[in-house]
């Protein structure tokens, strides 16, 4: 495939990377899973309230702004559409009429059901499969209308679009848009990887080796009147300066080819392929597009080797490594959804990037053990990690798990206390603490037992929220269970301290310390000079006369006061 | 991030960290390359967290390194795609440094920036407008000698870093020779990467050397590069350690090393104060004064000589009242000598204006690799409370809980097992309470240094220690800092919370100076299980995994103490 390579990049502008699709559908599912999210009742889109905190955590920073300004987000429908397609969440989506004056269908009740078992086969999938599931529901999303002629795709799109009015009513309805994208990214996947190639060539190239690859040699028409008109009928274009007087496209044109397929390239790359990271585009310098839509604006691409390895099936698994220092790495060229589920109960997440920091963290390791007990920790890690544990992790680790179970509750015991080595309790002795205090059943049968053999029992009922203290004169090895007795406090002496700050100048010279000393004794402000420092001190309340003072003496000197 | 070449071993995150993969192939080019220009800040095995910051940014442009060079460095060997905005962080960062210049000309210092609006700019800031004395021309500024440093502090902190090409003074001449064979009649030579870093510091005597930090390991011989330099220079020194013990040691190796008469080196702390051309002084005597609101009166010692160097070793142990007065010995070169530029009060941007960039980093793994410094396996023991002693912790306050679990009375056993295992290997017993202290040397009939004990008898203990007269050595929390024990290769730690970064890797620093043989240390940790001792070892453990150590954990059960020897006595 012979396609130009760009060589200076310098003037073109290279659109950066765009927000994660992937992970966005994972965090939508979480959100959704977590809350109960209800549909509008007449729209059936997401509310308002659960769209902003939505907007907060996902990857698309456009989500919020255009929530603000038109109260939708393509994105977020696009999210949303993807999950319910993937079964991952369900809802009404046909509704009922509900007597109004619209025919349009209500939503009553409309809540997000999560179903936990699919997202669990989802996340089952290998990375290779779950990004072949994605690709799939792209490639066949926006067709006609919603094709790249006639709607932006996600994320952020610099071109404009043909009028749907015009255009879209010939030819492009009857497309089968799914196979031309992936006819498209076939042929992206024969170019070279990583380096920038021109556009117009590959126009150029499809022209000259498959030019039907878009609008079939003998198309079929939406509208009957419309054959015989030539494959570019409807297909219009305008100038920006005579705005309303259309060019019609004709395929005798030369440049027809461009002027239609060439405009859809373009947005086929705006579309689907950046928004997967399979390409990366650079447009041209800005300048007054005379052309409506633009044309020859995105000028330059770059395939990216993923797009190979995702056509081949050959994505790598993420790889984990877990450090002696308790950090876990988390590596994968696609958002490891299940990875990152998984460790989110055991650790915490430090970094998201592309490469996933985690920390192991004690408690939240029992806390997962203590809910899941059939979580074991160890062989979790070991089964997402590429390396074997570092043996101190590994040792740890089980200490941790085991704090799960290191509390027992008991209901319905007591703790007695005592100082007697035998108190002959055996039959009651749930638990020996340590010598002399002991968890006990039955507590009632228990102290008229004690009584019974002559030992006369202290009992203290706590309360359900807190301990009571034990009365005074008991003992216990517990400590701040007795109430202390309160000393009764004698009344004190009160003192008011007079606070005066004081502060010194350092001067430069004697005669400078004496000038200032005389200025400030004339006016009564009473100053204390230390010759052997060259210092003077004086309370901080007669700074307005020291300073008329120092005014003063500017007449001679340059004077600067710097603190030390 | 579609840019993806698994061969590589960096990976750059958006935070500015970057992430090395140790495994990886190219990883020794990867991470020499790296550390230019990005700090170490953990060494666990197969990952190494780097980060970039306008510090090392700018170290590395100190030291010569061009933008361009940074990010091929990061391209080359970036597994993803570099983010643009650590691209874009590194060329503003790098762009700033050297744009600012301090020069001197016939009578004054001048400072220079590169263009008329970063002029504009540095002469409105708040901090650098009152130490700038007159404005020269556009981009010129006259700037008065007592306010070098305070000027280089301001500008950092205004991100524009000075490169200070203004020369020093050359101090007072004074013949410092190396010895080729030391008086102790050992065969003496600097090591290479010694040598190297001195010449790196020395700058063959260009105004861009003289002044800057060099990093080495613990045990890497920091006190021999110090020498080193002043033979370059050949000039007065006073030598800043941080205490007495590091004062003793490197008026030792001055004159069992160079050239230097017993007359020509002195001792300035409190009990002597010997203002020589060579001077060794600590710290705390230069910090002393008499009351919170008296001057700091030794501060002198700065101006009793005409010094031609100033060595601070242990830099990132720097007190603020020497970094004032450091700030106004700009005309004098200044050596910072350290294990670690991380600072406690995170003043790391002061020892960059102040000393100096960072001249010389050498990770201690290759050191270790070529056998200058021992390599050192990190066990931690664990044993539980005796039953006894459960009750009572179990109803302790936390700070009595702590000093039950260090003083669990079943770890002298496992000490006493520790030195069965290494039965002709020195050995130094490390713990926090003097009593416990007290009763294991008791227990072991072996000598015992505290904060109570004196100074000759602590010099005449680390002395037969040294000579392998004493094998074991119980210590208090004294022994952290600069004590050249050069023969200690087990050190196990019975008590004792985690202190700072720096304290534990001190500990650990006194066992890994070079040994015959295997040239393994072992640090070994004794920690009551389930107590709160083992939270603290838990941070001890994270700190020297990080550090690149090898850290095992085992039971009582494990390093093969049967029942009987378990019980306390």
């Amino acid at each position: 495939m012979n396609i130009d390579r760009i060589k200076n990049m310098a003037k073109l502008d290279v659109e950066p990377s765009g927000p994660d699709i992937r992970r966005d559908v994972h965090t939508f599912v979480a959100y959704v899973s977590q809350r109960r999210v209800k549909r509008g009742h007449r729209d059936n889109a997401i509310g308002k309230a659960d769209s902003m905190r939505l907007a907060k955590l996902l990857s698309a920073p456009e989500v919020a702004d255009d929530l603000a300004d038109r109260g939708y987000s393509p994105w977020l429908y696009t999210i949303d559409e993807i999950a319910r397609q993937w079964g991952l969440v369900r809802y009404d989506t046909k509704g009922v009429y509900a007597g109004y004056t619209s025919q349009e269908p209500s939503f009553p009740d409309n809540y997000i059901k999560f179903d936990e078992a699919a997202y669990a086969q989802l996340l089952a999938l290998s990375m290779a499969k779950q990004e072949q599931r994605l690709l799939a529901a792209l490639l066949s999303s926006g067709q006609g209308g919603g094709s790249e002629f006639f709607s932006a795709g996600l994320g952020t799109c610099r071109l404009d679009r043909f009028n749907q009015w015009g255009s879209g009513t010939a030819v492009v309805p009857m497309l089968d848009f799914t196979a031309i994208r992936v006819s498209l990214l076939k042929l992206l996947a024969n170019c070279p990887t990583g380096e920038w190639l021109s556009v117009a060539s590959l126009v150029e190239y499809l022209k000259q080796n498959n030019c039907y690859f878009l609008i079939p040699k003998e198309p079929q028409f939406k509208n009957k009147w419309d054959q015989g008109k030539g494959r570019y009928v409807n297909f219009r274009e305008s100038r920006k300066d005579r705005w309303g007087h259309e060019i019609q496209i004709e395929e005798t044109d030369p440049d027809a080819f461009e002027r239609v397929e060439g405009r859809y390239v373009e947005r086929f790359f705006e579309g689907l392929p950046k928004l997967l990271g399979y390409v990366e585009v650079a447009y041209g310098p800005p300048k007054v597009q005379k052309l409506f839509p633009s044309l020859g604006v995105l000028q330059a691409f770059r395939v990216s080797e993923r797009l190979q390895r995702v056509l081949s099936g050959k994505i790598a698994e993420p790889t984990l490594r877990v450090t002696p220092s308790f950090d876990v790495y988390l590596q994968s060229e696609l958002y490891p959804a299940r990875a990152i589920r998984e460790l989110q109960r055991i650790c915490e997440h430090v970094t998201e990037d592309a490469t996933n920091v985690f920390r192991l963290e004690r408690q939240r390791v029992a806390a997962a053990c203590a809910e899941d007990p059939s979580l074991d920790v160890v062989a979790l890690l070991e089964s997402l990690s590429t390396e074997p544990l570092p043996a101190n992790v590994r040792r740890e680790l089980q200490d941790w798990a085991a704090h799960g179970d290191k509390f027992v509750l008991y209901s319905g015991c007591s703790l007695l206390e005592t100082n007697k080595q035998d108190p002959n309790i055996k039959s009651f002795r749930v638990e020996n603490i340590s010598p002399g205090v002991d968890i006990v059943r039955s507590p009632d049968r228990l102290l008229v037992e004690l009584e019974k053999h002559q030992l006369a029992p202290l009992r203290v009922k706590h309360g359900e929220q807190t301990l009571s203290a034990v009365p005074d004169k008991a003992r216990s090895v517990f400590p701040g269970t007795t109430q202390a007795k309160k000393k009764k406090r004698e009344a004190k002496t009160k003192v008011t301290l007079m606070r005066v700050t004081s502060v010194q100048l350092l001067c430069p010279d004697n005669e400078f310390l004496d000038r200032l000393q005389r200025l400030l004794t004339d006016v009564s402000c009473p100053v204390e000079a230390d010759r052997k420092r060259l210092s003077l001190s004086y309370a901080r309340q007669f700074e307005p006369e020291v300073t008329k003072a120092i005014r003063t003496l500017k007449s001679d000197y340059e004077v600067k006061i710097s603190d030390q | 991030m579609s840019v993806f070449r698994p061969e590589n071993p960096l990976i750059v995150q958006g935070d500015h960290s970057v992430l090395v993969e140790v495994d990886s192939p190219r990883y020794v080019e990867a991470r020499d390359r790296l550390s230019r220009f990005a700090e170490l800040i953990k060494s666990p095995e197969h990952i190494h967290t780097y980060r970039i910051t306008p510090l090392s940014i700018w170290n590395a442009a100190a030291a010569g390194a061009k933008t361009d060079e940074i990010l091929d460095t990061l391209e080359q060997f970036s597994k993803y795609e570099v983010p643009q905005n650590v691209v874009v962080e590194i060329r503003d960062r790098a762009s700033r440094y050297g744009r600012l210049q301090l020069t001197r000309d016939t009578e004054h210092l001048v400072l220079t920036a590169a263009d008329r609006p970063l002029a504009e700019e540095i002469c409105r800031h708040k901090l650098v407008a009152p130490l700038l004395v007159e404005r020269l021309s556009h981009t010129e500024f006259h700037v008065a000698a007592i306010h070098r440093g305070s000027l280089k502090q301001a500008l950092l902190k205004a991100g524009f870093p000075v490169e200070d090409l203004a020369g020093y003074r050359q101090g007072e001449p004074l013949e410092i020779v190396l010895r080729e064979q030391t008086l102790s009649d050992i065969p003496f030579r600097l090591r290479t990467y010694q040598g190297e870093a001195a010449d790196i510091f020395y700058a063959a005597g260009a105004a861009r050397g003289g002044s800057g930090v060099i990093v080495l390991p613990c045990g890497a011989g920091k006190t021999i590069v110090g020498l080193a330099c002043m033979a370059k220079l050949q000039t007065s020194t006073l030598i800043l350690t941080t205490n007495v013990t590091a004062t003793r040691q490197w008026c030792g190796e001055l004159l069992d090393k160079t050239r230097l008469q017993a007359d020509q080196v002195g001792e300035y702390n409190g009990s002597r104060k010997d203002v020589l051309p060579v001077t060794v002084a600590t710290y705390n005597i230069m910090t002393w004064r008499e009351n919170k609101d008296a001057p700091f009166k030794h501060l002198e010692l700065f101006d009793q000589r005409d010094w031609g160097l100033i060595i601070y070793d242990e830099v990132h142990l720097l007190p603020a009242p020497v970094f004032q007065v450091t700030a106004g010995l700009q005309a004098m070169r200044r050596l910072g000598l350290t294990a670690t530029l991380v600072r406690e009060d995170n003043r790391e941007d002061d020892v960059f204006a102040l000393i100096g960039p960072k001249k010389v980093d050498v990770p201690w793994k290759v050191l270790e690799k070529q056998g200058w410094i021992a390599s050192a396996s990190c066990t931690e023991i664990r044993l539980p409370l005796p039953e006894s002693a459960r009750m009572t912790y179990a109803v302790a306050d936390r700070r009595q809980k702590f000093r039950l679990a260090s003083e669990n009375s079943a770890k002298l056993e496992v000490v006493r097992e520790l030195l069965r295992r290494h039965p002709d290997e020195p050995t130094l017993v490390i713990g926090m309470y003097v009593e416990q202290l007290n009763e294991i040397a008791k227990q072991l009939d072996v000598p015992v240094i505290t904060g109570t004990t004196s100074q000759q008898k602590r010099d005449r203990l680390f002395e037969d220690f040294k000579s392998g007269r004493l094998r074991t050595l119980v210590v208090s929390k004294v022994a952290n800092f600069a004590v050249d024990l050069p023969d200690a290769s087990v050190a196990i730690q019975i008590s004792g919370t985690f202190g700072s970064r720096q304290e534990e890797a001190q500990r650990l620093g006194r066992i890994l100076r070079p040994k015959a043989g295997q040239n393994q240390a072992h640090f070994y940790t004794i920690v009551s299980r389930d107590t709160v001792e083992q939270e603290f070892a838990h941070k001890r453990q994270l700190f020297l995994c990080e550090q690149g150590y090898a850290y095992d954990i085992v039971s009582r059960e494990e390093i093969g103490m049967s029942a009987s020897v378990r019980r306390p006595a």
